[in-house]
């Protein structure tokens, strides 16, 4: 999965126990859609060829942090089955979500993870877009 | 948070008092020296432990372990104790990799009778033992059997051969845990858990060979089956991706409990339910599922590794000591003040170290105390404690579970090469068995707190007593 648009990625942070990155992005759909880029990087996920699948998934929570912490597991759940999602629509209307993946095969990945945390997570809007920080449980 | 704000009641018990952040309904006390103190400052452990004050129907005080370090929310090495009518249950208190515990099983053979098998025991022990990002279990269970390991735990392993009485009588619970209900946990758990029974894992989860290198108390060691001289074994590991999607499921889904309940936070991770509400009443049935699915991981794993054992060195046992959890909520009463209070007790990075004479141990250990099982990092000693009166009084009857991390992933990447720390290991005769050299590199022990200041801190406290000194020979890692 690819960051859309300028101004959007990611970067691994210190943290004792865990694993935590800073994700950035001009809206919403960009920042989740560069969450998901963290997440795939942490997990060291290397991508297969062949057919990709279609997945289209809703989630409905109870804010924009639960919405992303909810994604982020979505996520992992579909790299702990073999799959990583090539492309994305991400669509955000308030407490809901709309997803539709292409799922690749991987062929490997090196680290395990067991979820995305709450921990201290804020969705913060800066004047160059927002910004989160995601706590991994390794 | 700096130190001279800590109330100094010894040299190893420092208080925090409840004015010192908002929010904090009982103290922390943390059990450590001066020294690991002002390192724990050096992350938000502590901070973390102030935050989890603030967890509705606390009793007595949150107890900070030495090997405390910054987990997500709650920290690692973290106790608290909520009353069963009036307190709630926090799974980020407990963690995503419920009953993440601990087995020792120690042999009937010295190690100068096996030491030049050791290599060839440890290559045959990495095969026989599924290890590695996403590694399925030695068993492939269908929903039904499933359901009955959830409900059953290691006993569903005696009934269909994986385990011994014995082995029962020397896990913490007798590897089961009552009111588990598998209609408590998703679909996705149990889609997720299917393959895994009988699989190690990935992170800091291994499997060790040791050398029992020294016993400190020989009447505790005996009861416990510890010989010195003799070949041991550890395994690590937890209830893998069944666990993890509980944890998931409720973590998410008492966002909205907590609101519904009023119940405010300094952080979302900690997010809980009243123990007596339907939400955590749910909880806690499906958290047991997991524990006594990882009950049965562990002893699934101890089968496969006693019958490599049995190929390697004919006529040679190899003897459950102890299994224990250190990730887990336990109902338990304990004395509070001057009441006896039924309270939830949760330990996150923490073990059950129940002293002499409390009924819910076995009945061998009702002299000693429990064996306390305290890894150290992987290249440095570990240890068997047993439990003491003192833990019962004052950390709910919990003690240390590892050596405890000091440095992050980021930074042991930066500074240590697994190829090299292999090497390194290799050369002071420490074989390793890895999957992933940068995952070795993690788990370095220059990545960990020094395990002897930790024995000492535990012993300067009284939360544990001295049983035995355990060296590496072998270690693998998922």
């Amino acid at each position: 999965m690819d960051a859309k648009g300028p101004f959007s990625g990611f970067s691994e942070v210190p943290h004792t126990a865990d694993i935590a990155i800073d994700v950035y992005a001009p809206d919403l759909p960009g920042l989740f859609r560069a969450a998901a880029m963290g997440l795939y990087h942490i997990l060291g996920i290397r991508k297969g060829t062949g057919e990709p699948e279609s997945v289209h998934f809703s989630i409905e929570e109870i804010d924009e942090e639960s919405l992303l912490v909810s994604f982020l597991n979505e996520l992992l759940y579909y790299a702990n089955k073999g799959q990583v999602a090539e492309d994305s629509d991400i669509n955000i209307t308030g407490r809901s979500l709309e997803a539709d993946l292409n799922l690749l095969a991987t062929i490997a990945q090196e680290k395990e993870i067991k979820a995305a945390t709450f921990n201290n997570l804020k969705i913060a809007r800066k004047h160059d877009g927002l910004r989160a920080r995601i706590v991994f449980d390794i | 948070m700096k130190i001279e704000q800590f109330r100094k009641i010894s040299d190893f018990e420092w208080v925090i008092e409840t004015d010192a952040q908002a929010g904090m309904r009982v103290p922390v006390v943390v059990y450590t020296s001066e020294r690991m103190l002002r390192d724990a400052l050096m992350d938000r452990s502590i901070e973390q432990a102030m935050n989890a004050a603030a967890l509705p129907g606390l009793v007595g005080n949150i107890c900070v372990m030495p090997d405390v370090h910054q987990g997500y929310g709650f920290p690692i090495g973290g106790v608290a104790a909520a009353d069963f009518e009036s307190g709630v249950i926090s799974p980020g208190a407990i963690g995503y990799d419920i009953n993440c515990g601990v087995r020792l099983l120690c042999s009937t053979i010295p190690y100068a009778e096996a030491q030049h098998s050791i290599q060839d025991f440890t290559i045959a022990l990495y095969q026989a033992c599924p290890s590695g990002v996403g590694s399925s279990g030695i068993v492939r269970l269908g929903f039904k059997d499933l359901r009955k390991i959830c409900e059953e735990g290691s006993q569903w392993a005696l009934k269909n051969g994986y385990a011994t009485t014995q082995d029962l009588l020397t896990t913490e619970d007798g590897g089961c845990i009552s009111g588990a209900d598998p209609d408590a946990a998703s679909s996705r758990a149990f889609e997720r858990g299917a393959d895994q029974p009988g699989s190690l894992g990935a992170g800091n989860h291994f499997i060790e060979v040791d050398l029992v290198a020294q016993i400190y108390d020989e009447p505790a060691a005996r009861v416990m089956g510890i010989r010195q001289g003799n070949i041991a074994l550890q395994i690590h590991s937890g209830s893998r991706g069944f666990g993890h999607q509980i944890c998931t499921d409720f973590v998410q889904q008492f966002q909205a409990a907590a609101r519904k309940y009023h119940i405010e936070l300094p952080d979302r991770e900690l997010v809980c339910a009243p123990l007596q509400s339907p939400e955590g009443k749910q909880y806690l049935a499906a958290m047991r599922c997991a524990a006594n699915y990882a009950f049965c991981n562990r002893q699934l794993l101890a089968f496969s590794a006693r019958r490599v054992f049995e190929q390697f060195f004919p006529g040679q046992h190899l003897l459950n000591v102890y299994d224990l959890a250190h990730n887990i909520g336990k109902i338990e009463t304990h004395q509070v003040g001057k009441k006896f209070l039924k309270v939830c007790v949760h330990r996150k990075g923490a073990t059950r170290a129940f002293g002499p004479g409390h009924p819910d141990q076995p009945q061998q250990f009702q002299k000693s105390g429990q064996p306390v099982l305290v890894p150290g990092s992987m290249g440095t000693e570990s240890w068997v404690l047993a439990g003491t009166q003192t833990a019962m009084e004052k950390s709910f009857g919990s003690c240390s579970h590892g050596a405890g991390r000091v440095l992050s992933r980021t930074q042991a990447k930066k500074q240590i090469h697994g190829d090299r720390l292999r090497a390194q290991l290799m050369a002071e005769g420490i074989y390793i068995q890895a999957g992933s050299l940068s995952g070795l590199a993690e788990e370095a022990p220059q990545a960990y707190k020094d395990i002897h200041e930790v024995i000492a801190c535990i012993e300067g406290a009284d939360l544990g007593r001295r049983v035995a000194r355990l060296t590496p020979l072998a270690v693998i890692k998922g």
